[in-house]
């Protein structure tokens, strides 16, 4: 839920980059803190494990604009995607406003992709969610590599109900920003129909 | 019947009406003598003498008046008579003193300067240097921020010869202009003071320190380049510039420095943690393992706990399986009674020399790992009845990877390297026969306590999978993970029991897990994040709070409120995170608190109120979040939705048109 603070005209909202594991959340994260100007970002937290993988978040505070007077400032957070960190990614979903799914494209990651997927379905629902109804957008990543599936078979697989999607190559920035531009819009839509 | 003091009185108005001063003179003196405490009388007495001239008696007279007023606390009229007195004596320095006194103990610091710098002027014509100085100090004390005083006063110092008070007295002057902005004339002075006090000061390492805080960094190295030609020993120097070096990414230069700061003074333990790090950051572990083992004994003698922690924690981030660091880490916490982190360690030994102790799996630096022939991994069978959910984190073990190619292609995607391929048996393949794996497949706690050790060996086969079924649990056999045991796992999981099978992890190691990850999260970030970064530390406040941690998130608003202008926000989320706690006394402590002090910022005092008022709405005190949402309204009508809560607590729903009735 967006946080407003009255005395600094701030508007919080808390956007969530999930997906399975290595699929390119935090690649995501670095490429936008990469390509931000400085007085629009914060420090951006991450710290990985001896194995690259996150340890419990990638935290990146962003100042996008102003809302009648208000600054809009967004929070993008990364889970870890291994299964046994559910406990984190839980607890990094309370709140959320807006869930960005990142999808690994390769053929041999379409279950990790399935399986996360349904996680997050759970997930937010024992918040109180409906990723049928909470902004959520998905991005195609590694769409560089060589054994990927095709566009049609991962929407028809991982989007059948034709939320906006994205195809991205993380590592170079493609469909990065169009992703987080999308979902953005989709959380201030769902602030303004909420007022 | 008129009395004797009348007859004087009318006598010598007589005489001042002819002209006879003199005369009307001994009648007053009559007056004062029947009446010493006739001041109105004495006062015209001073004036006669005046007019005839006889200043000597005039003044007597007048600081008679001007005592008496002083001393019952009628300081204006004291000032005005003094005033009088020093007309007439401009060389008494007594009344300038006492003018000087009253007009300060006024707040007229503007007259009290005048006075003050006329006695200064006096003492310094006479030669009279510590008088001249101390009278200075009090115009100083007057008006600190005066430029002119504070030069004049280090210019005395230095004059009279006290050398490093004047040094003090200009470092003051400078950072006064510094302050208001005044950069040539800060140039200026720094020039000046430079010249007089020519050696390396701790005033120029703070300017230098200063400008590595903007990030100038490259001129701040040259700087303290040339000084140490002078004086290559300076540590304070050595010091600055081995920051210097670390903000400028320069990780050669600053460890050469760390090294001429051990050359001069051996026992330097900031300096010993400056050089660990540097080695860290050239990936030379061992040799950063065999200093820290040189060192650590001293450190725990010196009880220098902090700096010997962080220097094994930044160690033990490469190397999370050497067991060398984790018996530094167990003899650290042995040493400092901390409990908790000494458990932590005691059951990562454990797991990690039972791993050893069977040699299946070894643990290169590198993130590399390698299978070893005949592991015991690879004779579980398949029919025994564990689930693996997540196939990512078990490529080894999917069914029909029949070819070393296979495992290459999943390797890759998990950066994972497998030496000796040929040998390797996917899973699948039985290679033995399982007569070591016992029937009963029920799961076991997993090290549940320290104490409970011994329950849990896990030195064969059975025990191995019985920490395999804790990490994974379900039905089929584990997996067998290249990567497998994951130093997560090893620093987090601990199974208790019951499946979860949704989330892959039992219910009580998820919290397990989550404490220990979160442990670890907090320890890293700590070397990310400094303390005086406070946006950072309110971003994560908040971070927490969504989160629902609000102690920690409490913690960071705490530090976060040390900017001023996160000091209101900081402040109105405690009291918000003490609420969510239940905690309703401490919110409304802070939020009581915040009112005081933000009592002159309506916008920020506007949001502190009517955070109060939901808190006291919340806790069914009507009354009290009434009068503070009409507090807010009567302020700032409207603002947020203040109107509807007066109308729907004065009981007439929600139809903010009713908020202004009683």
């Amino acid at each position: 839920m967006s946080f407003i603070n009255y005395a600094s005209r701030e508007i919080n909202c808390k956007i969530v980059y999930y997906g399975p594991g290595l699929c390119g959340k935090t690649t995501n994260l670095q490429f936008v803190y990469k390509k931000t100007a400085p007085e629009a970002k914060g420090k951006m937290i991450s710290l990985a494990t001896e194995t690259e993988r996150t340890l419990f978040f990638d935290f990146l505070p962003l100042a996008l604009g102003e809302i009648k007077g208000f600054k809009t400032r967004f929070h993008l957070y990364t889970v870890p995607g291994q299964v046994f960190y559910d406990a984190s990614r839980k607890l990094i979903l309370k709140g959320v406003d807006g869930v960005v799914f990142v999808a690994d494209s390769q053929e041999e990651r379409m279950d990790a992709n399935a399986e996360s997927l349904d996680n997050l379905g759970i997930n937010l629902q024992e918040q109180g969610y409906d990723l049928n109804k909470i902004p959520y957008v998905i991005q195609y990543n590694k769409r560089d590599l060589a054994s990927i599936v095709s566009l049609d078979e991962l929407r028809r697989e991982l989007n059948p109900t034709g939320v906006p999607d994205f195809e991205a190559c993380a590592t170079t920035g493609e469909g990065v920003f169009e992703t987080l531009k999308a979902i953005a819009k989709l959380i201030l839509i769902d602030m303004k129909k909420g007022k | 019947m008129v009395s004797q003091k009348e007859k004087y009185l009318a006598n010598a108005q007589k005489l001042i009406q002819k002209g006879q001063f003199d005369r009307a003179i001994k009648d007053y003196e009559q007056v004062i003598a029947a009446d010493p405490k006739d001041l109105r009388h004495r006062q015209k007495l001073a004036e006669l003498l005046v007019r005839c001239s006889r200043k000597e008696e005039a003044i007597k007279e007048y600081l008679t008046i001007a005592n008496f007023y002083e001393s019952n606390g009628f300081y204006l009229k004291a000032i005005a008579v003094y005033k009088q007195v020093q007309k007439l004596d401009n060389t008494n320095i007594d009344i300038s003193h006492a003018l000087a006194a009253l007009n300060e103990k006024q707040g007229l610091v503007g007259n009290a300067l005048t006075e003050y710098k006329t006695i200064f002027n006096y003492y310094e014509k006479a030669g009279l240097t510590d008088e001249a100085i101390k009278i200075l100090a009090k115009m100083q004390a007057v008006d600190p921020e005066n430029l002119e005083i504070q030069l004049k006063l280090a210019d005395t110092y230095f004059y009279a010869g006290f050398k490093e008070t004047a040094y003090e007295e200009y470092t003051k002057a400078a950072l006064i202009l510094k302050k208001s902005g005044n950069e040539t004339a800060f140039e200026k002075l720094y020039s000046r003071i430079q010249t007089l006090f020519p050696a390396i000061s701790d005033f120029d390492l703070h300017l230098l320190t200063e400008q590595l805080n903007k990030g100038i960094v490259a001129d701040a190295v040259q700087v303290l380049r040339r000084m140490l030609i002078s004086d290559d020993k300076n540590r304070k120097v050595l010091a600055l510039l081995a920051d210097a070096y670390k903000l400028s990414g320069d990780n050669k230069d600053r460890k050469s420095v760390c090294q001429t700061i051990l050359e001069y003074f051996p026992d330097d333990i900031t300096a010993k943690e400056w050089f660990l790090e540097c080695i860290i950051e050239e990936g030379d572990f061992e040799t950063c393992h065999n200093l820290i083992s040189l060192y650590a004994p001293d450190m725990l003698k010196a009880r220098l706990y902090a700096p010997l922690e962080r220097s094994y924690l930044a160690l033990q981030l490469h190397l999370p399986y050497d067991t060398r660091v984790l018996d530094g880490l167990k003899a650290l916490y042995v040493a400092t009674g901390d409990q908790a982190k000494l458990a932590d360690v005691l059951v990562n030994i454990k797991i990690l020399s039972q791993d050893i102790s069977e040699q299946v799996v070894e643990f290169p630096q590198a993130g590399e790992l390698i299978l070893e022939i005949n592991s015991p991994i690879e004779r579980i069978s398949t029919d025994t009845e564990i689930d693996f959910p997540w196939e990512e984190e078990i490529e080894l073990s999917m069914p029909g990877d029949k070819t070393v190619t296979d495992f290459k292609v999943l390797d890759i995607s998990d950066e994972i390297f497998l030496t000796e391929t040929e040998e390797v048996i996917p899973w699948g393949q039985e290679s033995g026969s399982i007569s070591n794996v016992p029937d009963d497949l029920s799961i076991k706690p997993f090290l549940t306590s320290l104490e409970d050790q011994s329950a849990a060996d896990i030195s064969d086969d059975s025990s191995r999978l019985e920490l395999a079924k804790t990490i994974y649990p379900g039905k089929q056999d584990p997996p067998v993970r290249a990567d497998y045991p994951d130093h997560d796992l090893l620093l987090f999981n601990n199974g208790s029991g019951e499946d979860d099978l949704t989330t892959g992890v039992t219910k009580d190691s998820g919290k397990y897990c989550f404490d220990g990850i979160f442990s670890e999260f907090k320890r890293s970030l700590d070397l990310q994040v400094e303390q005086g970064d406070t946006e950072t530390h309110y971003n994560l406040g908040i971070a927490y709070k969504e989160m629902g941690l609000y102690d920690d998130a409490i913690n960071e608003f705490q530090i976060a409120a040390a900017d001023p202008s996160r000091q209101a926000d900081s402040l109105t989320l405690q009291g918000i995170c003490y609420q969510a706690k239940g905690d309703i006394t401490k919110a409304e402590h802070l939020f009581l608190s915040g009112i005081d002090l933000f009592e002159l910022q309506p916008e920020k005092l506007l949001n502190i109120e009517y955070e109060l008022a939901l808190l006291y709405e919340a806790s069914g005190r009507k009354d009290d979040a009434l009068r503070y949402y009409r507090s807010v309204n009567d302020y700032s009508p409207g603002y947020r939705d203040s109107k509807r809560k007066i109308s729907e607590l004065n009981g007439f729903g929600s139809n903010p048109h009713f908020s202004n009735i009683d």
